[in-house]
């Protein structure tokens, strides 16, 4: 009998902090800008512009994630009460012939949302941290939107992540403005 | 020996599974039950570029040799039919051009090439050798060089042809040199490009 109770309370801890895949949403700072300078423009002919590169600042572009607010429960306490480990994708879309983009967040970059639960003193699935991809090194940003590349993953909700990006243009790219859309696919799972 | 394989195919295993994880971005299924999907737009201003050197640096100071079999007795040692050649050095190009527009690279000189000078200019390869993109199409005809402008290389639009020599354009020159005379001082072979 002791047994059967002691179950039951391992299943009731997991479901209350696990609780169910909910919906979230992904809320995002502007998008990073680059305007290119003569000090920035290749130097050499015969060399392409793109073996200069460009950093955006490390805390320009931030995103952010919580569960949506459910009909009687707000998003933080669907936060506390649903913790998975999200992985977040990214990918690339109209990136004019040329343009690398890369992008990186730091380890543990950001901040738990809410800041203290329950879940933190018994963390199943480990603590509400963030890990980068590739030791935190920047990766190239795919333009093909069925291979996005993972570049990080954090657990439970988090709130103003930093992106970093690093961005060079081969003179193969069209002068003047251009607009290219970053996505962030962002799932939620066990592992 | 099985032990020996049992570790290599860990060892494939492990670096097949290391590899960076992708998603198919593009099915819904992915990511609408417990994740979410958003877009930043990134804004981009990039400045065109054309620029045009002669390798190699910084020193492209050339000699030319003279084939003995044209020399003449009484005469200067350029003066000979033919003259004295020298293929040394090569066009590098970078250019990033707007829209459809294309560039010509030009050749001439800052100063009047003295009287009984001559000097030709031609590039050996129609195409630039390595590079990427549209670096454009020289003619292979001799130019004479003087202070007005030769077109070279026209359709240059956006590409690299890479850095050095044995890279871009080769170019030949020969020299004629009947009355013995020397170059004036701050004489200097000009090659720019310009829209065309």
């Amino acid at each position: 009998m002791k047994i059967f109770l002691k179950y039951i309370l391992i299943f009731c801890c997991t479901y209350s902090c696990l609780g169910q895949l909910l919906p979230g949403t992904l809320y995002g700072t502007a998008g990073p800008t680059y305007s290119q300078t003569l000090g920035d423009l290749v130097s050499e002919a015969g060399e392409d512009d793109g073996t200069v590169a460009y950093e955006t600042g490390a805390s320009e572009v931030q995103i952010t994630y919580r569960l949506d607010p459910g009909t009687l429960t707000s998003s933080a306490y669907n936060c506390s009460a649903n913790v998975y480990k999200y992985k977040v994708f990214m990918h690339l879309q109209n990136a004019p012939v040329g343009l690398v983009l890369e992008a990186r967040t730091f380890a543990n970059a950001g901040t738990r949302y809410p800041l203290s639960i329950s879940y933190d003193s018994f963390p199943l699935i480990g603590p509400r941290n963030l890990y980068p991809e590739n030791g935190g090194d920047y990766i190239i940003l795919p333009e093909d939107n069925t291979a996005a590349i993972k570049v990080f993953e954090f657990i439970g909700c988090r709130d103003n992540i930093p992106i970093q990006f690093r961005v060079a243009a081969s003179v193969l790219s069209e002068p003047g403005v251009s607009n290219t859309e970053i996505y962030y696919t962002i799932t939620g799972s066990l592992n | 020996m099985v032990k020996i394989i049992c570790t290599l195919f860990l060892f494939l295993c492990t670096g097949s599974l290391i590899a960076q994880e992708t998603l198919d971005a593009s099915d819904p299924s992915n990511f609408v039950i417990g994740g979410a999907q958003g877009f930043q737009t990134f804004s981009m201003n990039l400045l065109e570029v054309q620029i045009i050197d002669v390798e190699p640096e910084i020193n492209n100071t050339i000699s030319f040799t003279v084939d003995p079999s044209t020399l003449e007795a009484g005469l200067p040692v350029f003066a000979g039919a033919g003259g004295a050649e020298n293929e040394d050095l090569w066009l590098n190009i970078t250019s990033r051009s707007a829209n459809l527009n294309t560039y010509n690279a030009q050749v001439y000189s800052n100063q009047p090439v003295p009287a009984g000078f001559e000097i030709k200019i031609e590039i050996l390869n129609n195409l630039s050798v390595d590079g990427t993109g549209d670096t454009g199409i020289a003619s292979t005809s001799e130019f004479t060089l003087s202070e007005v402008p030769s077109i070279i290389i026209t359709d240059i639009a956006r590409g690299f042809t890479n850095d050095g020599i044995n890279k871009g354009f080769q170019l030949r020159y020969t020299i004629t040199n009947s009355s013995g005379g020397s170059l004036p001082v701050g004489f200097e072979v000009v090659y720019e490009l310009v829209l065309n």
